[in-house]
């Protein structure tokens, strides 16, 4: 089936995921942001304050939206309800688009509620392909699939996480949200180079940028999500903008969450990370 | 085998052992560059219990004041051990704590009940032979004062056995009929039993002060009339022998 193109539909630049904690800061001082990514789930309710402040929000400012429950990877059969539910929202806000996780989050009707990596074999990636296919036409548009941190290997794996990205995006025709700090939480607990990563993400699949923070234990690294960006994640970034150029970026904070002017100050060192490498970018050309 | 049969049954295992820790899942995993098998695996475990612990936390913040941290604990532990997601939506989790308190309540208080009723001597099967004959149709039963008598229709018991085992329990379930118990105490033990529907009837008859005549003739809606007082006479021997009856007159 053809889905609906995806470029930028209208979002470009630097966004923050929507908190409830910011809803009123939002709506009474209209801060400079360019867009909101809601997380979808918080958001199938039947009524009340989610649903009333995400209709005013919406009508200032453009959205993506970012679940956590498709399951894509997952042996059960896909939770149609679920998809009928986010089709609706999806009615509800038109977003620009929407993104879930490449992962699995549970088995047999139960919810673990986590972002559980696949094994990267050829079998899951056939089964996930098939998956993202019956996702996109039922929902009749693309998705974005985003990398997840992870801290284990399965035995079986037989290809880089990558690798697997890459390839579940050409075969099921889908594109990626590349999470940065993901790439480098998983890249210290697996010990491979970040830069590898993003050298096999293909360029014309890549849609939107994460930024985060994360719990470095000096083993390995929890990823959070409940701190600020660190110097090696904003490195890497600059790595991605030069690769991916200047894709749609937002900073993700998930606990811990501070006031809306923190975040704020972080979108701009964002900013200014992506406008230095961008600046680099053309000097290596001009060279 | 096939790879999504592989695939499946893998996820079936890591999710296994994620509800139950005590699983392993090692012979699964692959070290890494840092980090050895168990530890990789225990990190998901621990942000599984902590994201719904939090989860119920940010639900029931008011219960969570009232019974103190420990015991808030203790009580999301064996939900979530109980009661894993089903659910696309965090916001639903809780949907079933308020039952599953009543119904760990309501066994557990019989059991209290019963840990502490009034000592009374029961009868035993030498006393219940000595009932001439004649007297047995107007024969009526007080019982032991531990006796408590209830109709479940959720699986409470094994539930608790588990939890009292420190064992995962089994996923809370509802059953349409109730199922009768009995919780009583015998020689400083507390004790439980299910209950035919037959049984709890009959025992609920003599508890409201039925001759055996009339419970034999009610007892005809379970039994033929020719099963009828072997049925009840069985039923009888049980009790006195449990330490149930702590009295019989005709």
């Amino acid at each position: 089936m053809e889905h609906q193109g995806i470029r930028s539909n209208g979002i470009q630049g630097f966004g923050l995921g929507l908190r409830r904690q910011h809803y009123e800061t939002i709506l009474a001082e209209r801060p400079a942001i360019d867009w909101f990514e809601i997380l979808t789930e918080n958001y199938l309710v039947p009524g009340g304050k989610p649903l009333h402040y995400l209709d005013r929000i919406r009508a200032l400012y453009p959205m993506v939206m970012h679940g956590v429950s498709l399951s894509i990877g997952s042996s059960d059969p896909l939770d149609r309800a679920y998809l009928a539910e986010v089709r609706t929202l999806i009615e509800r806000i038109q977003p620009a688009w929407l993104s879930d996780h490449l992962c699995w989050t549970g088995v047999g009707g139960v919810n673990l509620h986590d972002l559980l990596p696949l094994p990267y074999t050829e079998e899951a990636l056939r089964h996930v392909v098939a998956r993202v296919r019956q996702v996109q036409d039922f929902l009749g548009r693309q998705i974005l699939l985003e990398n997840v941190s992870s801290y284990l290997t399965y035995q079986i794996s037989a290809m880089s996480e990558w690798e697997f990205l890459a390839a579940v995006a050409s075969e099921a025709d889908c594109l990626i949200l590349l999470d940065i700090n993901n790439i480098y939480v998983s890249a210290f607990n697996h010990g491979f180079d970040p830069l590898a990563y993003l050298e096999g993400i293909p360029v014309d699949r890549v849609r939107q940028f994460h930024l985060a923070g994360h719990l470095n234990l000096g083993t390995h690294i929890v990823d959070t999500h409940d701190h600020p960006v660190i110097d090696a994640v904003w490195s890497l970034y600059e790595e991605a903008v030069r690769r991916f150029g200047a894709i749609p970026t937002m900073i993700e904070r998930d606990a811990n969450i501070p006031e809306l002017s923190e975040l704020l100050a972080e979108l701009e060192v964002a900013r200014r990370h992506a406008a230095q490498a961008g600046a680099m970018a053309k000097q290596r050309q001009t060279a | 085998m096939s790879k999504v049969t592989e695939l499946a049954g893998l996820q079936a295992a890591v999710q296994g052992f994620l509800l139950d820790p005590a699983r392993s899942i090692e012979h699964l995993i692959a070290a890494n560059a840092r980090i050895a098998p168990a530890i990789q695996v225990g990190v998901y475990a621990e942000a599984y219990r902590a994201r719904l612990v939090e989860a119920l936390d940010a639900d029931f913040s008011g219960l969570h004041t009232y019974l103190g941290d420990a015991e808030f604990q203790r009580l999301v532990h064996a939900y979530l051990t109980a009661h894993p997601s089903r659910n696309f939506s965090l916001r639903w989790f809780g949907a079933e704590l308020a039952a599953f308190l009543a119904v760990i309540a309501r066994f557990e208080w019989a059991q209290c009940h019963a840990f502490d009723a009034p000592d009374v001597i029961a009868i035993d099967s030498a006393r219940l032979a000595a009932i001439p004959l004649e007297h047995w149709l107007g024969l009526r039963l007080q019982f032991h004062p531990s006796l408590v008598r209830l109709d479940l229709h959720t699986n409470a018991p094994a539930l608790w056995l588990a939890l009292n085992a420190e064992q995962v329990p089994p996923a809370l379930e509802y059953a349409d009929q109730p199922q009768p118990w009995l919780v009583w105490r015998h020689e400083l033990k507390i004790l439980f039993r299910a209950l035919t529907d037959a049984e709890a009837f009959g025992l609920d008859q003599f508890r409201a002060s039925a001759t055996f005549s009339a419970v034999c003739e009610r007892l005809c809606d379970w039994f033929t009339p020719e099963e009828v007082p072997a049925r009840a006479a069985g039923y009888l021997r049980y009790w006195v022998d449990a330490g149930l009856v702590i009295e019989a007159h005709g």
